[in-house]
């Protein structure tokens, strides 16, 4: 059998070997065993299904969070040639849904995001498909404890039951004991096989750097942008920083430098990426926007500018580097008082108890559009002041609730439950990053702990307090400027049109 | 903070409405807004070029352009929502015209579909780059599904050799930038795509080339549509790009709810019946008839005003110079503000 899945993978898919877990779970899944698998990041999770699903005989199901980040998967598996890919979710409207629907079976694999599958009709057509594989991508948002729970994949199990039980693959980059356990629970998995590897990437150096003020800060950025080796990546909280910071660094003398964030539009955001992934640009200077489902092998360093929310998006984010196998490394910078600023953020993500009050009023005026109150969005987010997060959030909740027949004051009051609860777990989530900042041992230790697991190895340039030699990650090529800067449109449309 | 290019825009822009209009009517130009009022002011105002020239403007940006303006003393403000341009002003706006002789270039009301071509060029000239080195692995860079879709059939149909298509549109492009005597084709060039050459983003190249962002896009939307009307008025020229445009050109650009008032007026209804069928007011409609009138010159207007009734509208226009409506009604009491416009928009621009 593994013998076959080698041979296959090197014939469809050009890889010369498995990544580590790659070939368990994927034999695990073959074998016809419902599967967790957490594997770190950069390790490539998307291959536990695609080659699976190419053997297996129906349909595979993807139930995916995040649109951008389905949008990617999609478009580049047809980069890669497979045509029977499609993603079910609000960016698909009108006559193309029609179509979409009509030859549902046709696909092989269906993205579908976690709103659809709200719907009855949804249900009904997939009920329709012979589906060898229901996957749930980016598993921990069921879990409660998870940092980035979402109570529409809480509805997953019941779905996945309507659907008759289909042979199911839970994966996760980021997930504790706890949180494991929770999902194989929600999902109503009786017998589940786990896999469960080290989120440790030993290549990866990790640092705290603390500096004295933000001024400091920008300075330090500086100096280290001009002195690593690239390509890197530095994320901020903000926006606006990232783009002050780019622009700063530009004024000293980095010329392959990029802001990348949310608010630029889809042209501009496709043309950074690929510059960066082609080499064109050498920093990005990002929001966490910036990283998913890019596959950008040869990152040397991730800067973190702001503290992140939590250990797991830290990990996510400090996983990009170094995915080539070769040395990376993750800087995170903090001066004091610098944790206020994610626990405004944590603030601004769940209502609080006046907005939770004023949804409320509105639900008393309107109680018979419980059912509909999403067509209302702009009236709410309007009377109760809620950021797109905060809307988001109880959006879903009230959804996944309101079929229960409940009283809207019942919901209410549940919602009221649930937001206290998720304050008190980002909260929480801030506190264990500083204190994780605070520590005075092993930081790659202090990580594995937090997710359950024991330092069983030693690695070379671990952390700044077990001691790091910086030169394994400054410049050893100096970069010399290109001469001419000059464009001439002409050559540049011949060399791209005539290849001259 | 310094005077853009798009101040200037808007001061031209102010400058030929010449206080009868509110500066938002200048807000909703520029952004595009598919309205009869929008679209009539625009062409006899004769600003129909910085139509939809920027859209995506937001009010609080263009409340921000015209503080700066009127704290640079270049505007006086007459009342609540309308400014003349001050001596200052007027000067200014003669500069600016003189040194930015590419906005003859611009045309706004006619090319509004720009984007829409600007992203099949782009993603044409990306998809023929990559078929000319047999890459098939690479991400579109326009993710807009329409313009794949047209692509696609676009290739299908016309079934051009793989370095044939490169080919000709190397040529085609070359022979049409090369036309361009006020606008520099690099500003576009620089963005485009091929293979393993991914193309600037609009603020790159703004700052590679040293324009500020609005001095940029202005430039870059005049070379648009310089292309646009220059394969329009060639396609013979342009055997392959031309084909981008066939679709584009809508002939009669009216909004969708005066397209149905028309057909209604065509099946022969009155305004009074329309209005009651389509449950809207009778103003409504009577603006709709305003929009066709004004797009359409073949448009019969006697059913709504008198041949006599045209004939003194027309003089009393023409004598007061003006495009204000209500020293046009002070000429000729009998006539409505309705019949007036009604008038107007049938003399167009011939006034």
């Amino acid at each position: 059998m593994s013998v076959d899945l080698l041979s296959f993978l090197q014939k469809k898919f050009n890889f010369s070997s498995f990544k580590q877990g790659q070939q368990e779970v994927i034999t695990s899944v073959m074998n016809g065993q419902h599967t967790f698998a957490l594997l770190p990041t950069g390790t490539g999770k998307s291959l536990c299904y695609q080659l699976p699903g190419y053997l297996l005989p129906g349909t595979v199901i993807i139930v995916s969070p995040l649109l951008s980040l389905m949008q990617d998967q999609v478009e580049q598996m047809q980069m890669n040639g497979e045509k029977r890919v499609i993603a079910l979710n609000s960016f698909l409207q009108g006559a193309d849904r029609r179509e979409v629907f009509r030859r549902l079976d046709q696909f092989k694999f269906i993205f579908v995001s976690p709103e659809m599958l709200q719907l009855d009709y949804v249900i009904e057509k997939l009920q329709n498909l012979t589906i060898s594989l229901f996957v749930v991508d980016e598993a921990h948002c069921i879990s409660q404890w998870g940092y980035e729970f979402r109570p529409d994949y809480m509805r997953l199990g019941n779905i996945r039951e309507q659907l008759g039980n289909p042979l199911t693959l839970a994966l996760t980059a980021t997930a504790t004991e706890k949180i494991a356990e929770d999902i194989i629970k929600s999902l109503h998995l009786t017998s589940c096989e786990k896999y469960i590897y080290s989120v440790d990437r030993p290549n990866i150096a990790i640092k705290v750097e603390q500096v004295s003020s933000f001024y400091d800060k920008q300075e330090r950025v500086v100096e280290l942008v001009s002195t690593l080796e690239g390509p890197g990546i530095i994320y901020f909280s903000s926006k606006k920083l990232a783009e002050e910071v780019a622009y700063l660094l530009k004024v000293r003398g980095v010329s392959d430098i990029q802001a990348y964030h949310g608010g630029l539009d889809q042209e501009s955001r496709m043309l950074i990426q690929q510059q960066f992934l082609n080499g064109q640009l050498d920093v990005i200077c990002a929001t966490s926007a910036f990283g998913m489902g890019i596959n950008k092998e040869n990152v040397r360093y991730v800067i973190h500018f702001h503290m992140p929310l939590q250990m797991e998006s830290y990990l996510q984010e400090i996983g990009r580097g170094g995915r080539d196998g070769g040395k990376s490394i993750a800087i995170l910078l903090y001066s004091p008082g610098d944790e206020l600023l994610p626990y405004q953020l944590v603030e601004n993500e769940v209502p609080n108890s006046s907005q939770v009050e004023r949804l409320g009023y509105w639900l008393r005026q309107n109680s018979n559009n419980l059912q509909r109150m999403e067509e209302f969005e702009d009236e709410i987010i309007a009377l109760a002041g809620f950021s797109e997060t905060q809307w988001r959030l109880a959006k879903d909740f009230f959804i996944s609730h309101r079929q229960k027949q409940l009283k809207y004051d019942e919901i209410l009051q549940l919602f009221n439950d649930y937001v206290d609860q998720r304050m008190a777990v980002k909260k929480n989530h801030v506190y264990q990053m500083k204190k994780w900042l605070d520590c005075e041992d092993c930081r790659r230790e202090k990580i594995l702990n937090y997710f359950g697991e024991q330092r069983k190895i030693e690695v070379e340039d671990c952390c700044d307090l077990c001691g790091i030699d910086n030169s394994s990650f400054t410049k050893t090529t100096c970069k010399n400027k290109k001469g001419d800067e000059s464009f001439y449109w002409k050559q540049y449309l011949s060399t791209i049109l005539l290849n001259k | 903070m310094a005077i853009t290019f798009l101040h200037g825009v808007v001061l031209n822009c102010l400058y030929k409405i010449n206080g009868e209009r509110t500066i938002y009517s200048i807000y909703h130009l520029l952004n595009g807004k598919k309205s009869s009022q929008t679209i009539q002011d625009a062409k006899f105002y004769q600003i129909s070029q910085y139509f939809k020239t920027f859209p995506k403007l937001s009010r609080e940006h263009f409340d921000e352009l015209i503080t700066d303006l009127e704290r640079e003393h270049l505007l006086l403000r007459t009342s609540q929502q309308s400014f003349l341009l001050t001596e200052d002003g007027l000067n200014y706006l003669k500069t600016f015209l003189a040194q930015h002789a590419f906005i003859h270039y611009l045309d706004g009301y006619q090319f509004q579909q720009d984007e829409v071509f600007w992203e099949r060029l782009s993603l044409i000239v990306q998809v023929a780059s990559n078929l000319r080195m047999e890459e098939i692995k690479y991400l579109p860079v326009q993710r807009n599904k329409d313009v794949q879709a047209w692509i696609k059939r676009f290739l299908v149909i016309n079934n051009i050799k793989r370095t044939d298509l490169s080919k000709m549109l190397y040529d085609e492009m070359v022979r049409c930038l090369e036309g361009s005597q006020l606008v520099d084709p690099s500003l576009l060039v620089m963005r485009l795509t091929g293979f393993r050459n991914i193309g600037k983003t609009k603020r790159q190249a703004a700052e590679l080339l040293g324009y500020e962002h609005s001095h940029y896009h202005y430039q870059f939307v005049s070379l648009l549509h310089f292309v646009m009307s220059e394969i329009h008025k060639n396609e013979k020229k342009y055997p392959l790009l031309h084909h981008l445009l066939l679709d584009l050109h809508e002939d009669v650009p009216l909004t969708d709810s005066a397209r149905l008032t028309l057909k209604l007026i065509n099946n022969g209804l009155l305004i009074e019946e329309i209005a009651k069928i389509r449950k809207l007011k009778l103003n409504t409609i009577q603006d709709h008839i305003v929009e066709i009138a004004l797009q359409i010159q073949s448009f019969d207007i006697s059913p709504y005003v008198s041949e006599e009734l045209q004939k003194r509208i027309v003089l009393a226009v023409k004598k007061i110079t003006s495009r204000q409506l209500k020293q046009i009604r002070q000429e000729i009491v009998d006539a409505s503000y309705f019949e007036i416009r009604l008038v107007m928009a049938q003399l167009g621009d011939n006034i």
